[in-house]
């Protein structure tokens, strides 16, 4: 009679493996200064918030020092972004340029006045960071606030 | 029953008496609370921590508001406003601009406010809590007051 060996389950070394793997993959995904980056990720966006409230109520001379605020989120950033990895910062460099060539042009379309070429430069602005804010995971990217009932 | 003119006399003369004694009746109660607020704008993003505070209707209020930013060189104030104000009063502060701080001063609408303060800076206001009720409070720096808002909740005296 053929007798077929049993196999016994054994599920101790395959928990441990598992564990293993988790931590290597949480360790690779790992940011190294998430707050940081957190905070950088949050004042780009606030700066695309509030431009485009100052863009509606016409308010273009508040413009130009939006565009410091948001160089100042931008140094956050990179000093958040600096230890990660070179392939990283390969594909994100770009994306940082070209958010910051945005928020410049926006500067300077509000010295013309001009609401249309404005609004345009703001979209531009908004797409730029946005593309930005999207490299990095859900749980890093700013929330939207709703103040308390009652506060109009 | 007919009442005797000393009766009458007596009455007229208690009158002041009880006159004074009701104006006199809510002065005899506890004295006005004095009640210290602590608020914080949230490090560099536009938001107060809390974004709410309560005390009692006339108490005297004394609110400390603390710019706890540290990179982004952005100024902020702490206005009170009437309920439903908050829009209009941050539409005029653009109006009256940076040489007025943002700030429509005389404007009754305002019912309390700090001055503008930059990054570190720790600035006060003082007010007689109004009647009980939600009042909002903004910071009315050009784009600010529409994430920058919160709520005075003024609750009854007991």
């Amino acid at each position: 009679m053929l007798r077929i060996p049993m196999i016994r389950f054994a599920p101790w070394p395959l928990a441990a493996s598992l564990l293993l793997f988790t931590g290597v993959l949480s360790a690779q995904t790992a940011w190294k200064s998430p707050e940081s980056v957190k905070t950088g990720l949050r004042i780009m966006n606030q700066v695309v918030g509030h431009t485009g409230r100052l863009i509606a109520a016409k308010n273009y001379d508040q413009l130009p020092h939006e565009g410091q605020e948001f160089e100042e989120g931008l140094a956050v950033l990179n000093e958040g972004i600096a230890n990660e990895s070179p392939d990283f910062k390969t594909k994100i460099g770009p994306l940082l340029a070209k958010a910051r060539v945005a928020s410049n042009a926006m500067s300077e379309a509000a010295q013309t006045h001009n609401d249309a070429m404005l609004s345009v430069t703001h979209d531009q602005f908004a797409a730029a960071v946005k593309a930005v804010t999207d490299m990095f995971p859900e749980d890093m990217r700013p929330k939207p606030r709703t103040p308390p009932p009652g506060a109009s | 029953m007919r009442l005797s003119r000393r009766g009458l006399l007596r009455s007229l003369a208690s009158l002041p008496l009880l006159l004074v004694a009701s104006y006199a009746w809510p002065l005899m109660r506890a004295p006005a609370p004095v009640v210290e607020l602590h608020i914080a704008t949230d490090g560099d993003f536009l938001a107060f921590t809390p974004d709410q505070l309560k005390c009692p209707t006339g108490a005297h209020v004394r609110l400390v508001f603390h710019h706890a930013g540290k990179r982004v060189t952005q100024q902020h104030n702490w206005v009170l406003v009437l309920p439903g104000a908050a829009s209009a009063v941050e539409q005029e502060a653009v109006q009256a601009g940076d040489k007025h701080g943002w700030l429509p001063h005389g404007d009754p609408r305002i019912l309390a406010a700090t001055r503008m303060c930059n990054p570190g800076e720790t600035v006060t206001a003082e007010f007689i809590a109004p009647a009980p009720g939600d009042y909002p409070f903004i910071c009315t720096y050009p784009g600010h007051g529409a994430e920058m808002r919160g709520v005075l909740h003024v609750t009854p005296r007991n």
